[in-house]
């Protein structure tokens, strides 16, 4: 099911460090959660830090490890007490101050660049057992649109994400644009992503939120400022009628069933506000949760098998349906443009 | 076990007092070195267990979307594996190893509360099984080892009742075992090894041990809130009702980090004493690495905030965890170079040990390092909760505490048993749990930088996970062979094998000592010590002390006696007698255990009827077994040398017991009393004026009914200590007994303030959070009026009278915390509330 048609980040490295200390690292470069891919202004900066950081690390670690083996291994003359003390004195105390008071500032200087920027929209991101419902809000904060699972941003523009819970505690994370940011009760954290290069980039929720904590993906999908205004003015839209006669009929399934008791499909009696939107579904490339390539194969094996495919998620498992009901519906879903 | 037909008669005696009991009676032993060994081995095999787990673990992430096992039963694998390692194994390891080695590390017979050292050793192993067996019923508690709220009060099923009971009931166990060693270092040490000449592993148990007793109390208090809310929906996490989840995170993690340096820095202890005797040499700065030990146990409790970093605290917070973070670093780094120093001043000899030494510092400094790169918040913010945290934690745990275990095993092994540890065998067990470990480990960072978080049963193919992941599966089962054959060592029969010379790596501290095989009674006699490495610099100390010429050589009374000293300079001050084999330690910790077990299962009327089984056994174990009446004032312990046999007040041993637990005591009140506050801050609409309603008279009766307990009794203490009248024993009877009744009126008051004001704490957190405190503070007057009837009852039968005072002095002192306890309580719950 996987699809390898991200693309490949590249790998913004400092020309001033060697390149021996990124070799062993470079196969990561490459994937669509990588934090290597570096396609946000904070996930670029941290990755330069991160580079620092690594050279030091290998940089001391050598050291350390050379000087033991030297002790011990090498056996050289007894060194006087004298020299013990300025050893530990300088190697035990000057220089691991000095290095870790330039780490600790340039760390708490990047730490403030990165959280309170301005920003020029505000999405409201709400974590659920296991999926993502994402909210465009207008200045007055009044929802523009409503997704699942799946959102876009503009390139070079920041937006303000609201990250706020209906359940347990999660976290919102996309390694290839920024750091994460925990959703807890009670509580409204904010995140600014601030792209760099259009692309799709996928996360995954980084707290423990229950059993299929695993399978709680999303997808970010990063576009030029024109091709963004009109994914979100078609997301704003109302769903499109059925066209086939077999999504006709798979529209009958779902509201006979009660679909539209936990889902909205805008524009028709389904209107729940439990589970994802799915105004839209068929424009999103992945379904339940960023887990499977959105198909009709997927979407059919979803409905029938869903509590064996996702432990402990609350939509129930629609295996009474027969095999032509199951189709209609998945064509009907299919049709969700 | 050994022949005893060579020996004088005196030695003779001895041996016979310190005999081990036999048969099926052997389970009542409570010496050091028996409760030791027990205590390690179980510690072993809970990380063999959790070892397997984590095995399953691997298994099932070889591949992605493997469903070699359930979602559910990976999570409840990572969660037992995690909560068994950091409170089956690592606390308990270190405690395991204490207890065996540091009465003979400080040539005592034993430590001062060996009973106590049991009862925490049997608390351990019923808590242990019940917490570990509860996978085999597919009931394990399956939210991580830190259990985060609102997902894991909102869990149903048992697994989470089983974790905050059954833990709570094994941290208990832990600080007993604390308090135990903490006072073995001050007062147990040979006459003449001042505190500045105390071998470098019992400083590190001191600090160890101090973190302990100030880092439990917040997560036992943590514990009670949560069962709190499971079992009786008080409401103390539930954001609808004034609570918070983010108040368990900082209890949890003032608990959680310091934890971290409490399992590492008693293996940095282990190093301090390897690394000296393979060099040749004493350690190279002593006192630095004492000062910095001290540093890093402050510091640790100052970094809680950085496992925080995602949950969007103020940038202040974040900036001051960081840098606090990142000064931790110092003081770890002091000691390891003050041991490379040792190493490039002393001319080394290699031997096994020294590669497993070697190991831990290659590992360790490498954990170290990536733990500064996380200690920089914005790198957390990507890394944080994914495998390469996962990396660095077992760098700094395996490195830190695996290697340096294994090195200690290998090295104090003949020690404790008689006998070496197969040293061809031993470099492929080294090479095999390096490399596996290091094939694990070392490509996890990567993983975990590729976006692959933690805590997840599966993943999907095509991020760039799958062959790291493969990887790192290979290498948990060569790390698993390194185990395997180093368990097959350790329990393969040896008695054919050679007993190891004595004091085989010519060391110079006490414990070697010990004759191969070593004796029941620790040593033949207590030397006296002037210098930090006696068997190197005091000639002829060995045979002076098989000769017996040495202190203490006799037990010709039949007890078990050994030395207290005073706590910086080690004067001989008392000889006290301890407690021998006993199956009251035994039952104690099952009655203790039944009451945390039914409990569990929400069966309370037999909770508390086994509760009560556990106060009777504890009390007829304090009745019989400590503070006994000896036959005679005072003992000449040899060398002209004649000492008191009972001491009282700040001179016994069991006052400074009182001492140490009522801290931890208090440490557990005050968290609670930070979550009051904690919800004041983040409830600033709470009409405060509803907590007002209390009034001021039922406190102001319960002032007056304890606070007048505590006075008479602090009275009645002074004067059975200054009155030289007879008869004064029933007039102290009397004033107790007024005491214990005014403390009951007390604890009716304080009950009864919240009750007739109708506070009800299932509705807001306010209420909850006023009921526990009160309740809490009436548990202890309860406790308090208890110890209170056992003195009346010891005046009568004349263990407590004007000559032998220490029940009514610890008494005395409990009181005094209680005092302090009840007027924080009412600060906090009266007049708070009408100030805010």
């Amino acid at each position: 099911m996987a699809e390898k048609d991200w693309q490949p980040g590249e790998c913004p490295l400092p020309g001033c460090l060697p390149a021996t200390f990124w070799l062993l690292f470079l196969s990561g470069c490459a994937g669509e959660q990588s934090t290597y891919t570096a396609a946000g202004v904070e996930a670029a900066s941290t990755l330069t830090l991160y580079y620092w950081l690594f050279a030091c690390v290998i940089v001391v670690w050598l050291l350390l490890a050379g000087i033991f083996v030297y002790a011990t291994r090498v056996r050289p003359k007894i060194h006087s007490e004298k020299g013990a003390s300025i050893f530990v004195i300088v190697g035990g105390i000057v220089l691991p101050t000095l290095a870790l008071t330039v780490i600790a500032i340039v760390g708490i200087i990047l730490m403030t660049q990165h959280r309170g920027q301005e920003a020029v929209r505000d999405i409201r991101v709400t974590g659920e057992q296991y999926w993502w419902r994402f909210e465009y809000l207008d200045h007055e904060g009044k929802v523009i649109a409503e997704t699942a699972n799946e959102f876009a941003l503009p390139v070079a523009e920041a937006s303000r994400m609201h990250l706020i819970t209906a359940d347990v505690i999660h976290s919102f994370w996309v390694p290839a644009l920024a750091g994460k940011v925990d959703m807890i009760p009670g509580r409204i954290n904010e995140l600014v992503l601030e792209p760099i290069r259009t692309g799709r980039y996928r996360g995954q929720c980084a707290e423990f939120c229950g059993a299929s904590h695993a399978l709680m993906g999303l997808v970010a999908k990063v576009k030029n400022s024109e091709d963004f205004q009109r994914w979100l003015s078609a997301q704003a839209d109302d769903a499109r009628p059925p066209a086939t006669p077999l999504s006709v009929r798979g529209q009958q399934v779902f509201l006979q069933s009660g679909c539209g008791a936990c889902h909205a499909v805008r524009g028709t009696p389904a209107n729940g506000r439990l589970g994802p939107d799915l105004t839209h579904l068929a424009s999103r490339d992945r379904i339940a949760a960023a887990t499977f390539a959105n198909d009709q194969d997927k979407i059919r094996r979803w409905l029938a098998h869903t509590g064996q495919i996702k432990p402990g998620v609350q939509m129930p498992t629609f295996d009474m349906l027969s095999d032509t009901e199951l189709a209609a519906l998945a064509a009907y879903l299919g049709d969700l443009q | 076990m050994t022949d005893a037909s060579n020996l004088d008669p005196e030695a003779r005696q001895l041996l016979k007092v310190w005999s081990r009991p036999k048969g099926w009676r052997a389970i009542s032993a409570v010496n050091n070195s028996e409760v030791g060994r027990w205590y390690a081995a179980a510690a072993f095999i809970f990380l063999l267990f959790a070892g397997v787990l984590a095995l399953l673990m691997r298994i099932q992430l070889a591949v992605p979307e493997n469903d070699f096992v359930s979602a559910d039963t990976y999570n409840q694998l990572f969660t037992l594996h995690g909560s068994i390692m950091m409170f089956l194994f690592a606390v308990p390891m270190f405690e395991a190893i204490s207890i065996m080695l540091l009465p003979e590390m400080l040539g005592a017979r034993d430590l001062p509360f060996p009973r106590l050292s049991a009862y925490g050793f049997w608390c351990f192993v019923i808590g242990g099984v019940f917490v570990s067996g509860s996978i085999f019923f597919d009931v394990a508690p399956r939210s991580g080892w830190f259990m985060y709220p609102p997902l894991t009060t909102q869990q149903s099923g048992l697994g989470a009742d089983i974790w905050l009971l059954g833990l709570s009931f094994i941290e208990i166990a832990s600080i007993a075992a604390a308090v135990e060693l903490i006072i073995g270092v001050l007062k147990c040490r040979p006459p003449g090894m001042r505190i500045n000449l105390i071998p470098l592993y019992a400083w590190y148990v001191l600090v160890v041990g101090v973190m302990i007793l100030f880092a439990f109390p917040p997560l036992i208090a943590g514990d009670l809130l949560f069962e709190m809310e499971r079992a009786f929906d008080w409401p103390f996490f539930d954001v609808s009702r004034g609570g918070d989840p983010l108040l368990w995170q900082h209890l949890f993690w003032i608990f959680g980090h310091p934890e971290v340096y409490i399992i590492f820095l008693p293996t940095i202890a282990i190093l301090a004493m390897v690394i000296p005797t393979f060099a040749q040499r004493e350690i190279f700065g002593y006192n630095w690495i004492v000062l910095s030990a001290i540093g890093t146990g402050f510091l640790s409790f100052a970094l809680w905030v950085h496992h925080m970093f995602t949950v969007g605290l103020p940038a202040a917070s974040q900036g001051y965890a960081s840098a606090a973070s990142l000064a931790v670093a110092i003081p770890t780094g002091i000691q390891l170079f003050a041991f490379l120093a040792t190493l490039l001043a002393g001319k080394v000899i290699l031997r096994l040990p020294m590669l497993f030494v070697f190991g831990s510092v290659a590992i360790f400094v490498l954990g170290g390092l990536t733990g500064i790169m996380v200690a920089v918040a914005p790198f957390d913010w990507q890394v944080h909760d994914t495998y390469f945290v996962v990396a660095h934690l077992h760098y700094t745990i395996i490195g830190g505490m695996g290697f340096s275990v294994i090195a200690g095993i290998y090295y104090f092994y003949p020690a404790i048993t008689g006998r070496a540890l197969n040293e061809r065998w031993g470099l492929w067990v080294f090479w095999l749990i390096f490399i596996g470990f290091n094939i694990t480990f070392l490509p996890m960072h990567l993983t975990g930088l590729l976006g692959m978080p933690r805590r997840v049963f599966t993943y999907l193919p095509g991020l760039g996970w799958d062959w790291l992941n493969m990887l790192s599966t290979v290498g948990a089962f060569v790390i698993a062979a390194g185990m395997a054959l180093f368990t097959l060592d350790l329990i393969r029969p040896k008695s054919r094998h050679p007993w190891s010379p004595r004091n085989p790596w010519n060391a110079g501290t006490l414990e070697w000592l010990t004759e191969m095989p070593g004796k029941p009674w620790g040593v033949r006699s207590i030397p006296a010590v002037t210098t930090r490495y006696p068997l190197l610099s005091q000639p002829d100390l060995m045979e002076r002390v098989d000769s017996g010429q040495e202190y203490l050589p006799d037990a010709s009374e039949g007890k078990r006696e050994t030395l207290i000293t005073t706590v910086l300079d080690a004067r001989p001050v008392q000889c006290m007698r301890v407690g021998g084999p006993s199956f009251l330690s035994l039952w104690a910790a099952v009655f203790t255990g039944g009451f945390f077990i039914f409990a569990t299962f929400s069966w309370y009327w037999t909770a508390f009827a086994s509760g009560l089984l556990a106060l009777a056994s504890i009390l007829t174990w304090l009745w019989r077994g400590t503070g006994q009446i000896p036959e005679k004032e005072r003992k000449d312990v040899g060398k002209g040398l004649v000492l008191p046999i009972y001491a009282s007040g700040h001179h016994s041993c069991g006052w400074w017991a009182m001492f140490i637990t009522m801290f931890a005591d208090i440490t557990a009140f005050l968290s609670l009393i930070f979550g009051f506050f904690f919800y004041w801050t983040v409830n600033a609409d709470y009409p405060f004026a509803n907590l007002a309603s209390l009034g001021l008279i039922w406190p102001g009766l319960a002032l007056a009914g304890i606070g007048g307990a505590w006075l008479l009794t602090w009275h009645a203490r002074h004067a059975l200590d200054t009155t030289r009248a007879a008869g004064q024993e029933t007039a102290t009877a009397l004033q107790i007994g007024i005491a214990a009744g005014l403390a009951l009126f007390g604890v009716w008051a304080l009950i009864m303030g919240p009750a007739k004001a109708g506070f009800d704490p299932v509705a807001h957190v306010f209420p909850a959070i006023t009921w526990l405190l009160l309740g809490w503070t009436a548990l202890h007057a309860l406790v308090g009026v208890i110890m209170l009837l056992f003195c009346i009852a010891g005046l009568f039968s004349g263990r407590l009278s004007k000559h032998f005072t220490a029940d009514l002095h610890n008494v005395t002192l409990y009181w005094h915390f209680l005092f302090f306890t009840l007027l924080v309580t009412l600060l906090t719950c009266v007049v708070f509330p009408r100030l805010a």
